[in-house]
């Protein structure tokens, strides 16, 4: 496994080339992720709308980079705020399993934000089972909230 | 322009890269259960107190740790509000995809034939 990744798995009871439409149509996409504009051709680049905070347009840029019908499409992903730019890959695969979906979601890349990269893939990879996230955090949360309530 | 190659430039990004050294990570970790001082931080370490005072600093400086000096010794503190910032920003795209593919198995169910 990627450590530098969002991986996240979902098996729908639905053909492959049912979920594969909905993952490669402007219109689909429009109605389960975001207003986009995107195209079901290698190369093809595209925008998706976000939510606009924290002084961000809500603009992802991307660039479809791989794209082999019905089993798996990846497009490049560049947004977020100056503060939490991120330049990453978003690949979905798509696979038929006892006549059902399974997808597997795969956000990689964050490691390329930099430095910052690598505690995303710490975090995301279980890979800080210390004091501060694990244990300790949830306990100065509560603390905190007390004193500002 | 200057500065333009570099993406993270903002404090927040700057509370990530602070994060991102395993010495710093460490160092927090031993200030999560009580304050500490310089020396005390140092002894596991096996590194010079200059080179720990340097990675204390960076803490200090995005706002992770605050100093508070009792006689000669300096105490770190670990200020919690910012890894809170960090832990929100990193779950935000850990739900954003939860989310959105549960989405998707609703348009599915909503378009299927």
């Amino acid at each position: 496994m990627n450590e530098d990744s969002i991986i996240q798995e979902a098996v729908y009871p639905y053909p492959i080339w049912s979920v594969w439409k909905a993952l490669t149509s402007a219109e689909a996409l429009a109605q389960w992720l975001m207003p986009n504009d995107f195209a079901p051709k290698l190369g093809h680049r595209f925008t998706m709308q976000s939510a606009p905070r924290d002084g961000w347009n809500g603009v992802i840029e991307c660039q479809v980079v791989a794209l082999e019908p019905p089993h798996r499409v990846a497009y490049t992903w560049r947004g977020g705020g100056e503060s939490s730019r991120i330049d990453t890959l978003v690949t979905f695969t798509l696979a038929t399993e006892d006549q059902q979906t399974r997808l597997r979601l795969e956000h990689a890349g964050f490691a390329s934000t930099g430095e910052a990269g690598l505690l995303v893939r710490d975090l995301l990879s279980r890979g800080w089972k210390s004091h501060v996230l694990q244990q300790k955090l949830p306990a100065l949360l509560a603390q905190m909230s007390n004193q500002t309530e | 322009m200057p500065g333009m190659s570099k993406t993270v430039q903002h404090a927040d990004a700057d509370v990530f890269t602070a994060l991102a050294h395993p010495v710093r990570r460490q160092i927090l970790d031993r200030l999560a259960v009580e304050e500490e001082s310089v020396t005390q931080l140092a002894e596991p370490f096996e590194m010079t107190r200059p080179a720990i005072s340097q990675h204390l600093r960076i803490l200090k400086d995005v706002g992770l740790v605050t100093e508070e000096r009792h006689g000669r010794e300096h105490y770190y503190r670990l200020q919690p509000q910012r890894l809170v910032e960090v832990r929100d920003w990193l779950q935000k795209y850990d739900q954003f995809w939860r989310s959105h593919l549960r989405d998707l198995g609703a348009y599915l169910e909503r378009n299927h034939e």
